[in-house]
């Protein structure tokens, strides 16, 4: 097992594949992450942005192709054949590294705030409740939600959740964080409090990947724009360039489309 | 009502009572952990587990419970394996509620949105954590009153016992009745006393539902007040 030296990306994904039955959702997809990097994911829904950031923390794993993230290759390393059971543990470790933010939040309903934030924690990377606790509060703290630690998820705006969902996947103290759609289904007056934040953990230095229509988030924070069409990989570099002089018909027309939709 | 026919077959009427009490809850002790094992079978993802459970279910949920009973009482000695009467009604009626308990069981489960499962995942979390602290405590009150439905069918069910010679309380009944050749007051007093198990089991499901129900609309109206 070989750790990140300085140079390596933080995230690494080879020749990526993936079917849903006869839809083919990633068409050899490869794509280094620097540390700290920001990359924004654009593309028609049904592209395979989604699919790309579910196959890099093995939610669902690829058909073929290889994740590392800092260093570290998805299921172990193949040379040491480990069993079946070996490999879900290391993929169990695997995505307790990496932050995951959904379209639709998943927190746990039944679960307080605080708790939503330190059952991973306290299960996955052994802490103690107080230490775990403590760095909840911390997290609650920056993402707004001092106040809010003893609410249910039920009792809070889309917003709220969704920054309370930020904070959870913070908790793990993750070395990425993967952002799903994370404002597409919020009002349109939340959309900013969640965007403050993760604005916030990219000055941080947080690497991040974030599959978003939100495009002057995408101009204003990523340092790249990977733009997606029919599980490839079409066009990528810095936001500016491409969202103004995209090379590709297929980059236009989707940026076409967007803007005539007024997003 | 004859009093004096009562006060004599009481005694027998009692026994039938409690056998069907014990022989209910050994049936429900029996099929519960049964059935849910078969419904995490069929919601493993693991091909061969599903299939199994899922072979099971269909063929116990659509052949008579009677004709198990008989199966496991008189066939299964053909075969060496010898049952008194309680043991092959224990076998064969938590063969059958078992195979209907996971479906109610089962159908909680998928219940649960599938962003639960994704999210537990993704935080690192393993299977069994998942089900015990994310999964479950949220499927439980879904569960609750189909289960406890079920539940008052099984004790009703246990009735067929008697057929196997189980001195149950239908078999009590129908015995003294047949004695005395009096079978209004034995089996009325058999339907009151099943009626008061089933009732009760049918008071805790209202209480359960109401709770259950009651929390649902809690939490709607505080998500309604929090979203802006």
């Amino acid at each position: 097992m070989t750790t990140a030296s300085t140079g390596d990306p933080m995230v690494r994904a080879v020749d990526l594949h993936k079917r849903f039955g006869p839809v083919t959702a990633l068409d050899g997809v490869s794509l280094d992450v620097a540390a700290g990097e920001v990359v924004a994911i654009i593309g028609a829904s049904g592209s395979g942005k989604s699919t790309l950031l579910s196959c890099l923390n093995h939610l669902s794993p690829p058909d073929k192709g290889e994740v590392w993230v800092g260093g570290k290759r998805a299921g172990g390393d193949p040379a040491a054949r480990l069993s079946r059971r070996a490999v879900e543990a290391d993929l169990r470790r695997f995505r307790a590294d990496i932050g995951m933010v959904f379209q639709h939040f998943n927190l746990f309903p039944h679960f307080s705030v605080l708790q939503n934030l330190i059952e991973a924690p306290m299960a996955v990377r052994g802490r103690s409740r107080a230490e775990a606790t403590e760095h909840a509060r911390a997290l609650l703290a920056q993402v707004g939600l001092a106040d809010k630690e003893k609410a249910f998820p039920a009792e809070l705006s889309g917003g709220q959740q969704q920054r309370v969902a930020i904070a959870r996947a913070l908790a793990m103290k993750p070395a990425v964080m993967l952002f799903d759609e994370p404002t597409s289904a919020l009002d349109p007056e939340l959309v900013d409090e969640v965007l403050r934040v993760m604005r916030d953990l990219a000055r941080q230095g947080m690497t991040m990947l974030v599959v978003t229509h939100e495009m002057s988030f995408a101009e204003d924070v990523a340092d790249r724009l990977v733009f997606f069409d029919r599980g490839r990989i079409v066009e990528s570099g810095p936001p500016r360039e491409i969202l103004r002089t995209p090379q590709h018909e297929r980059t236009r027309s989707f940026l076409q489309r967007l803007l005539r939709r007024g997003a | 009502m004859n009093v004096a026919l009562l006060a004599e077959y009481g005694p027998a009427l009692l026994e039938g009572f409690v056998t069907t009490l014990l022989l209910s809850a050994i049936v429900l002790a029996i099929a519960t952990p049964v059935g849910a094992l078969l419904a995490l079978m069929r919601e493993s993802g693991q091909p061969i587990l599903a299939a199994a459970a899922t072979v099971y279910v269909s063929v116990f949920r659509l052949v008579p419970a009677l004709l198990v009973l008989f199966f496991t009482f008189y066939a299964m000695p053909q075969f060496g394996i010898r049952f008194s009467p309680m043991g092959a009604a224990v076998l064969g009626l938590s063969i059958i509620g078992s195979a209907y308990l996971s479906e109610d069981i089962r159908g909680g489960l998928s219940a649960i949105d599938a962003g639960q499962y994704r999210a537990a995942k993704a935080l690192g979390l393993g299977w069994g954590h998942t089900m015990r602290r994310i999964i479950l405590p949220q499927a439980i009150p879904i569960i609750l009153p189909p289960y406890i439905t079920r539940a008052i069918i099984i004790v009703k069910s246990t009735s067929l016992a008697s057929i196997v010679a189980v001195a149950d309380l239908t078999g009590q009944a129908v015995r003294a009745a047949s004695i005395t050749y009096q079978p209004f007051p034995f089996l009325i007093t058999a339907g009151l006393l099943y009626l008061a198990i089933s009732g009760l089991l049918a008071v805790f499901q209202a209480w359960a539902e109401h709770r259950v129900s009651h929390e649902r609309r809690v939490a709607l109206r505080t998500r309604q007040a929090g979203a802006t």
